[in-house]
Formats: C-alpha cells, sequence, structure tokens
C-alpha cells in the first residue's frame, strides 16, 4: 500500500511514459546521428541520436525521484529502501525492455547503448539529487552531454575517457554504467534519507 | 538594491567555465583559415554561439525561474518590461563579455585594429540576445526542472542540427557562419540578414510570451496576448522576408572578395593578409609563365591574382615555398585560361589539361616527381603534344 501511494505521489505513471517514450524513440530512430558538420561533431565523428534521447532522463529521473514527495518523505519514519527500489524499477523498466527488444533483432550494439546511456544519466541524475536540487540534479547532466558532444573526442576519433559515452557501447562500458547506477541508487538510498533522518528532531530520532 | 548579490547569479558563476570552454572548443578545431584575416579570425570567435548561446539561456532561465516562482505574489509596480530588463541586464552583459572575450582572445585584438565589418559582431550581439530572452521564456512557460534543461539544449540543436539538414542553406539561418572565411571570401549579406531575420524572429517570439506571462493585471490580459500575437506575425513576417533570398546559397556563406581589396605589385596581384607570399608567387610564376611561353601556349593577359576575371588569372598560392607554388601555378594554370576552374565534368579535357601543366611543370626545369597526371603504361607527352593538347580542349562555357 505505501509502495503504491508513494508511486503514485512521485508521479511514476508519468515518468514511466517519459521512460518508454525515449527507449522507442532511441529504437525507432536507431541507426540515426545528429549530422554535426565536424567542427560540431566533436572533431570527426557525428552524436549518435540515442544519446541525445537519453539525455531526456536525467530531467525524468528528477521528476521521479525530487519534487515534493521527496521532502515530506523527509518525515518518514520507517525505511524506504523498498520505495527506492520500486522507482528505480517504474524508469529502468522501459530500458530493460528496449535492450531485450533490440536483442531479438540480434542487435547487441542498440541494446548496450540504450543501457549504457539510459542507466549513465539516471545514476548521474541520483548521485546529483542526493547532492543538490532537483532542477540542479536535471541540468547537469544536460551539461556533459554537451561537452561530450562538441569536444568529446580526440583528433584521431578516439573518445576521451570521462566522454566514454560518446565510444562505441560495448559491454565492460555497459558493466560500467550498471554499477554506476547501482552505486547511484545506493548513495541516494543513504545520502537523502540520512538528510532527512537529521531533519527529523532528536525524541524522535531516540524513539525510532 | 537588489534582492541578491550579483555575484551568486549563474550568468556570473559561469561565466568563466563557458568562456574557457568555448575556448577549448574552438581551438580544439581550428578551422585553418589565415589568422591575419580579420573576417576569419570573427567568424571563429562567433563559433562560440555554439556553447555562449546555450550558456546565456541557461543562465536567463535561471534567473526567470526565480521571478516565476515569485510573481504575482508581491505587489511590483514597474512596469513587466523593466522587470525583465532588471532580470536579464546581468545574464545579457555576461553574455556580451563573453563574446567580446572571445573576439579579443581569438583575434588576437585585432578587430581593434583590422574591423571584421559590422555583420558578424551583430550576429552576436543578436545571438546573445535571441538566447537570453528564449531561455526567459521557457523558464516563464515551463518548471525549472524542464526549463533548464531545454533552456541548454534547444539553443545547442538549433546551432547545430540545421548544419546536417538539406536544403543546405538552412544552416545559414541560426547565426553560426561556419567555413568563412579565405581570404578570397567576404561573408554574403543573404546569408547575414538570414540569420540576423531568424534570430531577431525568436527574440519578438520570446518578448511576446514573455509579456502574455509576465502580464499582471487580468483586465489588459486580452489586449496584451492580441498585440503580442500581431507582433509575432509581423516578426514571423519580417524574418521570411529576409530569410528567402538565402534560399539561393549553396552550403557556404560566402561570397567572393571585392576586387578593389586587391594589392596588386609587378604581375601579381594579392589580398593584402597573402602579401607575405608574394615574392614565392613572382619567382614561380616567372617560371610557370616562361615554360609556357615556350610551348607555344597563348597567355590572355600575364597579370595573376586569387581570382580569375578577364585581366586576372586566378593561379597565386598562399604558401612561401617557391616549389610549391610552381606545381600548384603548372597545374591551375591551363584551367585558369581556359576558365575551367570549377568544371571538371569532362575527362577528356580533365586528361588534356592535367598533361598540359605536368608539361608546364617539366618546363620551369624542376619537375616534381609527385606530380605526373600519367598513368603508367601512359607514353611520356613531349612539348610538340602542347599544341595538339590545347588545340584540342575546349574553354569552359
Amino acid at each position: 500500500m505505501l509502495v503504491k501511494l508513494t508511486l503514485k505521489a512521485h508521479h511514476a505513471p508519468a515518468a514511466a511514459g517519459l521512460s518508454l517514450a525515449i527507449c522507442a524513440l532511441t529504437l525507432l530512430l536507431n541507426g540515426h546521428t545528429i549530422m554535426l558538420p565536424q567542427l560540431l561533431a566533436g572533431l570527426t565523428r557525428p552524436v549518435n541520436i540515442g544519446l541525445l534521447f537519453a539525455v531526456g532522463f536525467a530531467p525524468t529521473t528528477a521528476y521521479l525521484f525530487g519534487g515534493d514527495s521527496l521532502l515530506l518523505e523527509a518525515q518518514a519514519r520507517r525505511p524506504l529502501i523498498s520505495v527506492d527500489l520500486a522507482l528505480g524499477a517504474v524508469i529502468t523498466a522501459p530500458i530493460l525492455l528496449a535492450a531485450c527488444a533490440a536483442l531479438t533483432t540480434r542487435d547487441t550494439s542498440t541494446a548496450l547503448g540504450v543501457a549504457r546511456d539510459g542507466c549513465a544519466f539516471i545514476a548521474a541524475t541520483l548521485l546529483l539529487l542526493a547532492l543538490t536540487r532537483p532542477s540542479l540534479a536535471a541540468t547537469v547532466p544536460v551539461l556533459y552531454f554537451l561537452a561530450i558532444s562538441t569536444v568529446g573526442l580526440n583528433s584521431d576519433g578516439s573518445t576521451h575517457t570521462w566522454a566514454w559515452l560518446r565510444a562505441q557501447p560495448s559491454p565492460e562500458s555497459c558493466a560500467v554504467s550498471i554499477a554506476l547506477l547501482a552505486l547511484a541508487v545506493t548513495a541516494f538510498h543513504c545520502l537523502a534519507r540520512r538528510k532527512a533522518a537529521a531533519r527529523r528532531p532528536l525524541e524522535d530520532r531516540a524513539t525510532t | 538594491m537588489g534582492d541578491r548579490s550579483g555575484l551568486r547569479s549563474a550568468a556570473v558563476l559561469l561565466w568563466v567555465p563557458a568562456v574557457a570552454f568555448a575556448l577549448f572548443f574552438i581551438s580544439a578545431n581550428a578551422t585553418g583559415w589565415a589568422a591575419n584575416y580579420p573576417l576569419a579570425a570573427a567568424s571563429e570567435a562567433n563559433d562560440g554561439v555554439v556553447i555562449i548561446g546555450p550558456y546565456v539561456a541557461l543562465a536567463a532561465a535561471w534567473e526567470m525561474g526565480a521571478l516565476r516562482s515569485l510573481w504575482g505574489r508581491l505587489p511590483v509596480r514597474r512596469p513587466w518590461w523593466r522587470v525583465l530588463s532588471g532580470r536579464l541586464a546581468l545574464v545579457i552583459g555576461c553574455g556580451l563579455a563573453a563574446m567580446v572575450t572571445l573576439y579579443g582572445v581569438l583575434g588576437h585584438a585585432t578587430v581593434l585594429t583590422d574591423f571584421p565589418g559590422w555583420s558578424l559582431p551583430l550576429i552576436s550581439v543578436i545571438s546573445v540576445l535571441c538566447w537570453s530572452l528564449f531561455g526567459a521564456a521557457v523558464a516563464l512557460i515551463f518548471r525549472p526542472l524542464v526549463a533548464l534543461p531545454v533552456a541548454l539544449i534547444a539553443p545547442f540543436l538549433v546551432i547545430s542540427l540545421p548544419q546536417g539538414w538539406s536544403p543546405l542553406w538552412l544552416r545559414h539561418l541560426n547565426g553560426y557562419l561556419s567555413d568563412c572565411c579565405s581570404t578570397t571570401d567576404v561573408l554574403d549579406s543573404r546569408a547575414v540578414l538570414a540569420s540576423l531575420g531568424f534570430l531577431a524572429a525568436i527574440a519578438v517570439c520570446a518578448l511576446a510570451v514573455i509579456a502574455v506571462r509576465l502580464v499582471r493585471d487580468p483586465r489588459s490580459a486580452p489586449a496584451t496576448a492580441a498585440v503580442a500575437l500581431a507582433v509575432t506575425g509581423v516578426a514571423v513576417l519580417g524574418a521570411w522576408a529576409l530569410i528567402s533570398p538565402a534560399s539561393q546559397l549553396g552550403p557556404l556563406p560566402t561570397a567572393t572578395r571585392p576586387l578593389a581589396q586587391l594589392d596588386c605589385a609587378q604581375d601579381v596581384c594579392l589580398w593584402p593578409e597573402d602579401k607575405i607570399y608574394r615574392d614565392a608567387n613572382q619567382t614561380g610564376w616567372d617560371q610557370v609563365q616562361a615554360s609556357w611561353r615556350a610551348l607555344g601556349l597563348p597567355l590572355k593577359t600575364t597579370r595573376i591574382g586569387p581570382v580569375t576575371t578577364p585581366t586576372l588569372l586566378g593561379v597565386t598560392v598562399t604558401t612561401d615555398s617557391t616549389d610549391q607554388v610552381r606545381a600548384s601555378m603548372a597545374s591551375l594554370l591551363p584551367r585558369a585560361v581556359l576558365g575551367c576552374q570549377d568544371d571538371y565534368t569532362d575527362q577528356n579535357r580533365n586528361d588534356a589539361l592535367a598533361e598540359l601543366g605536368y608539361l608546364t611543370l617539366n618546363g620551369t626545369g624542376h619537375p616534381d616527381p609527385l606530380v605526373t597526371p600519367l598513368r603508367p603504361d601512359q607514353p611520356q607527352p613531349t612539348a610538340a603534344d602542347a599544341g595538339r593538347l590545347w588545340s584540342s580542349v575546349q574553354a569552359c562555357s
């Protein structure tokens, strides 16, 4: 019951719809690129359009996890791990679906790309959400996208380490993204809830 | 007195990172045009709008987001446009300061001594105004969670996406006039007007949205909305009038530089920025011209320059290596004499002109072993072949 109410309060249906739309667009326009000229393409290569769509996960994640509900949950007196996991499932389930859909057509690269980019942007937003306000958490990943789009490549066409999302998708980079996501969920759960605990009156903390 | 310190605004906090990012972006993608050509330096600086545009839009959205949350809850006696200008003054000031910094750093302050003309500085100013107003309008429509990412990414996409669209002239609308300029070129006024029209239309539309959102008196809201709609319509029509001539342009926003700016001495005419190559061009031309005449081929004029006209042969080269000048001139000369610089459609003519160039270079006494138009199974041409080759090729129309 708590999870159901919390999901509703966190706009879970809308966020799931947005996540699904992002994944569907990525699959629909798979193979397309933002046909930037050399100057804008980060020296040598155009930007995969899936990366642009994946940026949409930043405001979606901030919308799902942040907002008024997060402030209200600061007063919660019971563990919210089930809520956080449920919210995580809401936003990552479409990614999993899209990756599976791509795998059914033996398109491993797209499956890895969808999973890697989506998980990375969700992870970045969650980490920021644990540290700062939702509007910033939604904006900084967009800044990162601009940075990797414009100056993410070396002159020989290879990718800077920090711009690994512009590289060709690989199982390793996908695994890094998923690990980051796990780390981000943990960080969000610990930091956001610790903040909540810090706001509780002392007598409450003594009794709980 | 303001409601808070300007030093804590996004425009100020992000100014140094934005300028550094823009400089890094531009320097990592050097265009290779002559650094001493003011228009090329200004164009390089103007390329910074790729970064500065999103920066000012984000900063303006940040400012107006704060206003959005308070608007209607506080008694405000000032008209909306004064509130707006008060909020955006710092953002626009920071954006303009960023562009001035880019012009100063990339142009090595040459813009002060060799002014590149008003076109590019005007486009830079209008870009800053346009994207600031756009960011403000977005922040008044959406919540910060949506407004900030949209303000950041929309200018970037508007500036970058048309570069890959067809028809190709669409890329000249957004103030990002890339591929400008070699010393032979200047900006085409149609591209400049199209950019100014498009950006101004965005600015006016954003202003209309802001006016509608900031109107306080509910009784005047319909009138404000009607005026805003009318102004938007006029702006769009005006922009279309400015944009439509640009549909005749190709992928480049450039036009040929006025020949009056050529600096001529003896037989060689060069643009002022290329004067350092005069000696190499004169030496190379003396040898190539002598070789050409020795082959018994006609010359309609002995003056050379960067473009072909009835009184000039477009064979000058911007390098100080005499070897390269000779090789380039020898290959360019047959085409310049026949007016075929841009016509490569006839393969037989291409072969004949390449052979003539080869013979000419041979005649200078400095044949370049790397310059050979011949297939391995083809016999070496002789000087006697020159007349036959010349009579076989037709001038380009």
